[in-house]
């Protein structure tokens, strides 16, 4: 199945004036079911979790895998290259362990209060682009990031 | 100060200062002062440096009045009384001078002919900066003829002059400073700014956002591995033609699935007679192919490795056997590339063209456009062009052509 990422509006000016710090700030992805619907002039993760909150569930006993506001990016970082000329964002895999969920979007945020900015959204990821759910029993799930990185500043 | 002002003669109109002239006190028309001579005017002490200014509007051909103007140091450069008169549609330069003087103490009568018309009277008290003190009177105002009065603007006209978004208003002298605008003398020329060349271009390197979707995929763990099955699935949609989907047991099916390019499926059905009114129901759906696993509790986990338009349905029959061919094609592009690694690699060569061709186990997330390892160490690589499954009862492999 196709997924797509896209960035929020707001996203851009986070990483222009300041707001975002993308390799010292916590990034986090989170699961949404199609709940949500996705508005690329979302700010905030307010924005998406708004009555009815759509974040998967996270289930102690028995454990559906899931830890509610997600999973941490690790390792990020920004990086660059002459050439090309070009900053680059990566981070390692994200992998939800013995999953099991449904769910539609990812929810790429970054955590805690940034320049006054509670919680700024980055991008959304859709996972299937039918678009349909996903449903994932028991497994492990891994959102594999591009070997060219999560995005590239060309 | 508050001025009361009382009209002396129905002739006589008083008529306000411009509100902006600053510095200069109205006059008092006041008919207490002197009884004897109840069409008088006077005018307040003055600071150094004041001044006193009234008017009024007449129809008239001739003025008659008494005057009188004390100075006790006198400064004849500064300090003064003055009455002047500008007729209807006239300028400074059209005044009549009727008084002018700096002091006389005694009472002293003045005649003044005009042309018949609305005439503008206005007098005027002035004290110098470094003089002494200054009063003056005028009194026994008589108007000839007496008739209706209609107020008309004299002294400087404004006008406001346009020129595209800028706005310019000259802006109205002091009456005390006796400058003078002469309208239609105010000349204003607007200037295009001039910052170059117009609609130059401005060469810069564009600074281009550029988003890479992921991949998601997943695994089975592999105590869960233990007692599961490699299934695969065959499904018709139903929702173009308003309908539920319609899952279709398969014999086996092949496949070729590029990027950018038609990619291809052909699936046999068994038992075509069970089978062939519901796919005949759904004209407009998508086959799609999945594999996943049947898992020891009976759960099941899918993947959706091929999605195309379905096109024809071929039914074979015989005396023995009866199926269904179900084709169809799709073209798609890659979105989403990927590192990706493959097992079960049994032999790979070099076609004719120069392109690297492996065949490997079934993948399910491998896709055209990822980048495959494959080989020792896994190090050897190519970017997938095409994937050709070819799947039946007896194998089940995957060829991956080099892009």
């Amino acid at each position: 199945m196709a997924s797509e990422l896209t960035f929020y509006s707001k996203a851009k000016q986070f990483m222009l004036d300041g707001t975002l710090d993308l390799d010292a700030n916590t990034i986090k992805l989170m699961l949404v079911t199609s709940v949500y619907t996705f508005d690329v002039a979302h700010e905030v993760l307010a924005d998406v979790k708004a009555s009815p909150d759509p974040e998967v569930l996270a289930v102690a006993s028995p454990d559906n895998g899931y830890t509610a506001g997600g999973e941490t990016l690790v390792s990020a970082a920004v990086t660059h290259t002459d050439a090309p000329s070009q900053a680059k964002f990566d981070a390692e895999d994200v992998t939800w362990t013995s999953l099991t969920a449904t769910f539609r979007y990812g929810i790429l945020y970054a955590e805690g209060t940034l320049n006054g900015v509670v919680d700024p959204l980055i991008a959304c990821i859709l996972f299937d682009t039918t678009p349909a759910d996903v449903t994932i029993s028991g497994i492990n799930y891994v959102v594999q990031w591009s070997a060219n990185g999560i995005f590239t500043l060309a | 100060m508050t001025v009361t002002v009382k009209p002396l003669a129905r002739s006589l109109r008083e008529w306000s200062l411009p509100p902006d002239i600053e510095n200069v006190i109205p006059l008092q028309w006041d008919s207490s002062v002197f009884e004897s001579r109840p069409r008088s005017i006077t005018n307040p002490v003055l600071e150094q440096g004041g001044q006193s200014l009234g008017s009024f509007f007449a129809y008239c051909s001739r003025i008659d009045l008494d005057y009188k103007c004390d100075v006790e140091e006198p400064d004849y450069g500064e300090t003064a009384l003055i009455m002047l008169a500008i007729p209807e549609g006239g300028d400074m330069g059209d005044a009549v001078f009727v008084i002018g003087c700096y002091v006389q103490a005694d009472w002293t009568h003045i005649s003044q002919d005009l042309a018949l018309g609305n005439w503008f009277f206005m007098f005027g008290v002035m004290r110098g900066s470094s003089a002494g003190t200054i009063q003056g009177w005028i009194d026994n105002v008589e108007i000839t003829p007496s008739l209706q009065i209609t107020p008309f603007m004299a002294g400087p006209h404004t006008q406001q002059v346009t020129y595209g978004a800028l706005l310019l208003t000259p802006e109205v002298p002091l009456w005390s400073e006796g400058s003078f605008i002469p309208h239609g003398e105010l000349s204003l020329t607007g200037s295009v700014p001039n910052f170059g060349t117009p609609c130059a271009d401005i060469p810069c390197g564009a600074l281009i956002l550029t988003v890479r979707n992921p991949a998601a995929v997943w695994s089975v763990p592999l105590p869960m591995m233990v007692g599961s099955k490699v299934i695969y699935s065959l499904t018709l949609t139903g929702a173009p033609d308003g309908i539920d989907d319609l899952t279709i047991p398969m014999s086996s099916f092949q496949s070729v699935v590029r990027s950018g390019e038609p990619s291809y499926l052909a699936c046999v059905v068994p038992n075509s007679v069970d089978w062939v009114d519901e796919i005949i129901a759904r004209p407009n759906g998508d086959l799609i192919i999945k594999k996943g696993y049947l898992l020891y509790d009976g759960t099941q986990q899918m993947e959706e490795i091929i999605r195309v338009n379905y096109e024809t349905l071929q039914i074979d029959r015989g005396a023995a056997n009866d199926s269904a061919t179900l084709v169809g094609h799709k073209t798609t592009t890659a979105t989403a590339p990927k590192d990706w690694t493959v097992d079960g690699v049994t032999f790979y060569g070099l076609q004719a063209d120069g392109k690297r061709r492996i065949r490997a186990a079934m993948d399910l997330f491998l896709r055209p456009a990822d980048t495959v390892y494959y080989g020792s160490g896994l190090t050897d690589n190519f970017i997938v062009g095409s994937i050709t499954y070819i799947i039946d009862s007896r194998s089940a492999y995957m060829e991956v052509t080099e892009a």
